[in-house]
């Protein structure tokens, strides 16, 4: 995946499938900036909207993702797994 | 005859092609049977001495005439004193009607005969009278009349075959359109009624080879009136004719090539003419008449006819093509004024103006799609490659440094620089029109694109036999084809083309985005410095009990970005400090960085309360940035107390530089501005000890493109902890200088507080 516009391609193709929880996996991720973190939020909340869910998975060492998505506060508007209990 | 070639050594297809392209037709040394032709050597028509060249057979109604009757006699013994008079009288090419007075060889015969020259001859070619004449087939007037009211193209091309079908009653007349490779496309017909439609057929360019297009431009009626002939050399009566062949272009008898010959009997033809249809001096088409069951031979008057017939429509023709033309551009200009106008009176985004969902830009060049590529976001409309495709495309254009690249067959392209790119726009789309807009530094690309057109071709036989004949000699020649069976191809890869005035159109279109561009460019940096200079404090107020500073710097390109801070008081004489980030560039960032920080001003000065204000912030983040969000940190502080309540929306955690603990403040993480409704958000509290500062900045402070993230925050961090014990504004200049971004394609705020001993 490269870009925003893919992402959100691929995401809202799930969303059409109503495939009930849809599951969006940073691992290979090498580089995500502020419009990628707020295209998630946008997607999970037009999940929501539709009775669906959509999570983002990053594994808590890959650290330079984590920190961009936490920065813009993604954890508290959808589900990131796992979840980072250190945090505050 | 000829016999199919006998399997021997591989005989070279490509150079008998040649051969037949290269054919010298118009020195054939014979002629057709159905006349006689004369040439005439002399200064004086009056004394013409029949000296080189004569006829070989004579005219049917002719009896026992011989070449020798006729050579090194002059014109007023061959043909008569009276006739001599009239050819000398009458313009070349008029066809005449003469009962031959004292002609020494066909004395008192009716003929018809018309005269022209060739190089120093005189040549006059000799027929008998016709019944297919204008003396009984009436119509010429009406016919030019009826050409004369055609509108279109298309009604034209019927019309003219109506007409000619009409004066000369061939059974089929086909009016060839012939396309960018010589290629002849039916696009009118007039047949009788029992024969098979040939109308949308295609015939190769092979079946008119390059000398026979050529001499049609100058001799534009050709007559074929018995296939089946025998052609007639000519005879001379000295040796100069093999070093001095007749030439004869002007000739209506000229002999046919034996392979055209050949094709005409495939095709089942006993008799063909053909007239040219010339527009701007090229072959445009060919009016061509077959007859099946029977020779037929129009006379000389009659093929005149045609031959005006001819003229008067390639003259209309070219009218029509260029009022067509003039009419199309018309239209696009009409179209690109409407757009441009709205263009000079947005006040929004010229891109956006441009590829509205209304679809002006695609319909403009009647494409299925349009992208506009604006500091490498996309914006389309339609149906388009996917972003992947439109930004390899680009790139590869850049790279090329190309400003505009046009095709309507993507799968086709061999430039090799393009090559890749094009590929994977190819199975999208087949069309393709790029034009670069936009200054050198930001540079904006329109792209239309059209889908593959499939077309099936019907020719008239398949185009891609070749057949090679062994001829009496034992030489190799290319055969014309012998089916003529429709044979369908499918033509795959290619759009539609796009016409001249389309291109005109995307040029003159893209020249005018330019100058919108540049100059929403330059207004939107005056008005975005304007908002911000009236946005941003000229100088921060004195804050009692405390040491502050705050160095801003703009980005280098794209005007100012979407850095905001503000530095003010409440009633009970505290200070509130806010510094945000909006997303992108320009005007509109501008505009709503300058309402954050007025509402954000007035909702805290209401609510009192650094918590209840950021949740309001965040309603109408909401509301002006839809889809979009913001960054913010606001602090409140207390100087006697050395405190500082503090909330972070989604923006890069403050720095404190303390004895030996230097580090990223951390704190309750709060969702940036706008990411979604219904936040509470909560103060922490900070205390600092004497001369400990704080340090908040944007990103443009830290981020770069060739570093990480998390590295420059530890750089941060190990810098300021340097730094303690400097005032604010030595480590505001400090910190900027040490890790800010030469490229500086960011804004950049740093801000610094600390509270003395």
């Amino acid at each position: 995946m490269a870009t925003v516009p893919e992402l959100r391609a691929a995401i809202a193709d799930a969303r059409n499938r109503k495939a009930a929880h849809c599951v969006v996996d940073l691992t290979a991720c090498t580089f995500i900036d502020s419009s990628g973190s707020r295209a998630l939020a946008n997607e999970a909340e037009a999940f929501e909207s539709e009775g669906l869910q959509l999570s983002v998975h990053c594994p808590l060492e890959h650290r330079k993702i984590r920190f961009v998505i936490e920065l813009v506060g993604l954890p508290e508007v959808m589900t990131v797994t796992p979840r980072d209990d250190a945090a505050q | 005859m000829t016999t199919p070639a006998e399997p021997g050594p591989q005989p070279d297809l490509e150079e008998l092609l040649s051969r037949c392209e290269n054919e010298p037709i118009h020195i054939p040394g014979a002629i057709q049977p159905h006349g006689t032709l004369l040439a005439f050597d002399g200064s004086a028509f009056d004394d013409f001495a029949f000296d080189d060249f004569a006829f070989g057979e004579a005219m049917a109604v002719v009896a026992s005439t011989d070449a020798s009757d006729v050579l090194g006699r002059p014109l007023t013994e061959v043909l008569g004193p009276d006739a001599a008079a009239a050819i000398a009288a009458a313009p070349l090419g008029q066809p005449l009607t003469f009962a031959l007075a004292g002609s020494a060889i066909w004395p008192d015969r009716v003929v018809d005969l018309t005269a022209h020259r060739s190089g120093e001859l005189l040549v006059v070619e000799v027929e008998e009278p016709s019944e297919v004449d204008l003396d009984s087939r009436f119509g010429v007037l009406d016919a030019l009349r009826q050409l004369q009211t055609a509108t279109s193209v298309d009604e034209l091309v019927s019309s003219v075959g109506g007409v000619v079908r009409q004066l000369t009653g061939f059974d089929r007349i086909m009016v060839y359109r012939f396309d960018d490779e010589w290629n002849g496309e039916v696009v009118a017909e007039h047949r009788r009624a029992s024969l098979d439609p040939f109308l949308g057929l295609r015939y190769p360019a092979s079946d008119i080879p390059a000398p026979a297009r050529a001499l049609y431009l100058r001799n534009r009626t050709r007559l074929i009136p018995d296939a089946k002939h025998e052609p007639v050399p000519l005879v001379t009566s000295s040796a100069r004719a093999a070093s001095n062949p007749l030439d004869l272009s002007d000739s209506s008898l000229r002999a046919v090539s034996p392979v055209h010959l050949e094709y005409l009997a495939n095709m089942g033809v006993a008799a063909s003419m053909s007239a040219a249809l010339v527009v701007d001096n090229q072959l445009w088409g060919l009016v061509a008449c077959h007859h099946y069951d029977a020779p037929r031979r129009p006379s000389q008057r009659m093929r005149a006819a045609v031959d005006v017939i001819a003229r008067v429509a390639s003259v209309l023709l070219a009218q029509l093509i260029s009022t067509a033309v003039a009419t199309e551009r018309l239209a696009l200009f009409t179209q690109i004024d409407a757009m441009t106008s709205r263009l000079a009176d947005a006040d929004t985004d010229v891109i956006a103006e441009l590829v509205s969902p209304d679809g002006q830009l695609r319909r403009l060049l009647d494409a299925d799609g349009v992208v506009a590529f604006a500091r490498g976001a996309i914006r389309r409309d339609g149906m388009c490659p996917p972003d992947d495709a439109v930004n390899a495309l680009v790139r590869a254009l850049d790279a090329a440094s190309l400003d505009v690249f046009v095709t309507s067959n993507a799968a086709g392209v061999d430039t090799p620089r393009l090559r890749e790119a094009t590929a994977e726009v190819a199975p999208h789309a087949a069309g393709i029109v790029a034009h670069k807009a936009g200054d050198a530094d930001d540079t904006t690309w329109l792209l239309w694109f059209r889908r593959e057109q499939i077309e099936s071709v019907r020719w008239g036989g398949d185009p891609t036999h070749k057949e090679m004949l062994r001829d009496p000699t034992g030489g190799l020649r290319l055969g014309p084809r012998r089916s003529f069976a429709e044979y369908v191809e499918l033509v795959r890869d290619h759009s539609a083309p796009w016409t001249d005035a389309e291109l005109e159109a995307a040029r003159e279109l893209t020249r005018r985005a330019t100058a919108a561009l540049e100059r929403q460019v330059r207004r939107d940096r005056v008005l975005a410095a304007a908002m911000q200079k009236a946005v941003l404090l000229e100088a921060l107020p004195e804050v009692p009990g405390t040491e502050v500073a705050v160095l801003y710097e703009p980005a280098t390109r794209f005007g100012v970005g979407g850095d905001w801070y503000d530095l003010f008081f409440l009633r009970d004489g505290r200070a509130v400090l806010a510094l945000g980030d909006v997303a992108g560039h320009g005007f509109e960032v501008a505009a709503t960085m300058a309402q954050l920080r007025h509402a954000m001003r007035a909702y805290i000065v209401r609510e009192g309360d650094l918590g209840a204000a950021m949740r309001e912030l965040n309603e109408l983040a909401r509301t002006l940035l839809p889809g979009e969000m913001a960054t913010a940190i606001v602090a409140v502080f207390t100087p006697d107390a050395r405190r500082i309540d503090i909330i972070n929306a989604g923006h890069l955690p403050p720095v404190v530089v303390r004895d030996h603990s230097t580090a990223l403040l951390p704190l309750p993480r709060h969702p940036a501005l706008g990411l979604r409704r219904d936040v509470e958000f909560t103060a922490s509290t900070v205390t600092l000890a004497p001369n400990d500062a704080i340090v908040l900045y944007t990103d443009g402070l830290v981020e770069r493109r060739d570093a990480d993230l998390l590295a420059q925050l530890d750089a941060l961090v190990a810098r300021a902890d340097q730094l303690r014990g400097t005032s604010p504004e030595a480590l505001c200049r400090d910190l900027r200088d040490s890790l800010r971004d030469q490229a500086r394609e960011d804004d950049a705020t740093v801000f610094a507080l600390r509270f003395p001993a």
